[in-house]
């Protein structure tokens, strides 16, 4: 290989030249030309991928691609949503005119598969995507310190991806779009929207093959929700009006340490998920029931398997608030990442729907977004 | 030992190409990443302006419509009208509304720090009516009846609500909290709940 002075030869010289050549230009299509023959699905998941397997201190410099999909819902084959005017690459799905059963599958559909889609690119919430500059201290001891400070509403911020707008057409909710306040809602999208269940499609269906929504959610371990549990998902009104577009989002935060390990008082949340328990202010029993924002505000009570499987399991939540009952899955536990100084990266990653003009709400939850408009 | 000159040439070349082939790949990958990182930025701030254009078209004459934007963080939201002495070569002869790379939220910009923003760095788009307006009056700050407005917006939250507002020849622009305009420090629109 070398020869007798410790010189290269030239063929190697050569040789390395061509294999440096090739990665340059194996490079130059990566960023310049791959990119236009791949789906947006797909570009997301490759740069997800590329993410997940950068070192942390890196990360934030790898763009992620992922373009939020603009699914607007419609009466007619004509009909625009108003929220997206202006906007590229809006999907159009048609609703029918005189079937409300109809409407509320079609709504259903989207919402479930809009949801998943999102978990599946994001890695099903496993991977790291975000790097240590989310890495949170605290005031609290322990590993569950950063978990509980956002539990809690401190001033944790999460990054977040906003992965699908769905809209619904002005002019199929409001009798008269241009006096929302004063012209009432058309009875046909009260009717349509009254017969929407997130909850029950979830349970029922599925994306093809044999397992439901809710169970690829969590592992295949839940598979029924408790019959207390009641989803108005998608027929909440707010502030008097309705909400006419959601964003699914997908949130991750990183923790210091394992949110399962035990902190220093002994609990953990595998522990608190399994007995039910008040910690550090929470009324945790079952699973959790959080709102993103802040507090804890109810019980489920079908998580205790899923979270009880040595805590690192996926799990499904109603993330309720004062303003809607929303689906939401979510994942906390160690999270792929490379190794680094022996330790590794922990955090919980969750995506769930959000009412898109409540502008509030997702800039206290996200710190960031990323990903493309 | 004395190597002759071209004994040198032999051991040295191949490691100072080898060593030159090194430094250029890590400085075109750190390039790749830097042009990356500053392509979003400007991306984003191009899809807003974009996406604001579209949405100001598609209303109708005395229409007015709420949305959610998302927006370019760092970044500053601005108009220009038909009669103003100084704006952008981009928004000659009519007006017109900018998102530059200048980061004038919580701060006060000048007009003319602003204009030769816009005027290298901002994306502008032509509106066609004469007055195009952003008022802005950060929330709690002003005297009663004299509010201190600003013509620009400068974006720190990544997402935005902004109510558009069109009468005959004039657009007028109101933010979730706070009232923005373009370009009239005086004329505030009617119920747009100044400080």
């Amino acid at each position: 290989m070398i020869n007798k002075k410790g010189e290269l030869t030239s063929q190697q010289v050569i040789l390395l030249v061509l294999v440096i050549a090739s990665f340059l230009i194996a490079l130059f299509f990566f960023y310049n030309i791959v990119s236009d023959d791949y789906s947006e699905e797909e570009l997301c998941k490759l740069s997800v991928l590329g993410r997940a397997s950068t070192s942390s201190s890196i990360k934030g410099n790898i763009p992620l691609k992922c373009t939020t999909e603009k699914i607007c819902l419609t009466s007619e084959s004509g009909g625009e949503c108003e929220q997206f005017a202006g906007e590229e690459k809006v999907m159009k799905v048609e609703l029918p005119k005189n079937d409300p059963q109809e409407v509320a599958d079609i709504i259903e559909k989207v919402y479930a598969e809009s949801l998943y889609s999102c978990w599946k690119a994001m890695g099903e919430g496993r991977l790291d995507l975000f790097g240590s500059s989310e890495i949170y201290t605290s005031f609290l001891p322990g590993a569950l310190s950063s978990t509980l400070d956002f539990f809690k509403g401190k001033d944790v911020h999460p990054t977040c991806v906003i992965c699908n707008r769905i809209a619904i057409d002005e002019d199929f909710i409001y009798e008269d779009k241009k006096n929302k306040e004063n012209g009432g809602l058309k009875s046909y999208f009260i009717e349509s929207s009254d017969k929407v269940n997130v909850r029950d499609y979830i349970e029922k269906n599925g994306p093809g093959g044999s397992l439901s929504y809710l169970q690829l959610f969590t592992d295949k371990q839940i598979d029924k929700f408790p019959k207390a549990f009641e989803d108005k998902f998608g027929r909440k009104e707010v502030k008097g009006g309705v909400i006419d577009e959601v964003g699914i989002i997908f949130i991750q935060i990183i923790n210091k340490g394992d949110p399962f390990q035990k902190n220093s008082w002994g609990q953990s949340l595998s522990a608190v998920g399994a007995n039910g328990a008040l910690i550090g202010g929470l009324i945790v029993v079952g699973a959790f029931v959080v709102n993103p924002v802040g507090s804890v505000i109810g019980l489920v009570g079908i998580l205790k398997t899923a979270v009880a499987v040595g805590g690192t399991t996926a799990i499904l939540s109603a993330f309720k608030d004062s303003q809607q009952n929303a689906i939401s899955a979510g994942y906390c536990g160690e999270l792929n990442s490379p190794k680094q100084v022996d330790e590794g990266v922990y955090g919980c990653s969750f995506v769930r729907p959000f009412d898109y003009d409540n502008i509030n709400e997702i800039n206290q939850v996200c710190k960031n977004l990323e990903g493309n408009p | 030992m004395i190597k002759g000159k071209r004994g040198w040439i032999r051991e040295e070349v191949p490691r100072i190409i080898l060593a030159v082939l090194v430094v250029s790949i890590i400085i075109y990958g750190a390039y790749l990443l830097y042009s990356s990182y500053g392509n979003q930025e400007n991306q984003k701030a191009k899809t807003f302006i974009d996406s604001l254009e579209g949405k100001i078209n598609a209303l109708e004459d005395g229409e007015n419509n709420e949305f959610t934007f998302r927006t370019a963080k760092g970044w500053t939201l601005t108009s220009y009208s038909k009669q103003d002495a100084n704006v952008p070569d981009k928004c000659f002869g009519k007006g017109c509304i900018c998102i530059c790379n200048m980061d004038c939220s919580g701060l006060s910009c000048s007009k003319e720090s602003i204009l030769d923003s816009c005027q290298a760095t901002g994306y502008c788009r032509k509106i066609n009516v004469d007055n195009v307006k952003v008022y802005n009056i950060p929330f709690g700050s002003g005297v009663i009846g004299k509010p201190f407005i600003y013509s620009y917006k400068g974006f720190s939250t990544e997402l935005e609500r902004i109510s558009i507002n069109k009468v005959i020849k004039e657009i007028n622009m109101t933010f979730h909290s706070e009232v923005v305009s373009f370009n009239r420090y005086q004329d505030v629109p009617s119920g747009a709940g100044g400080v």
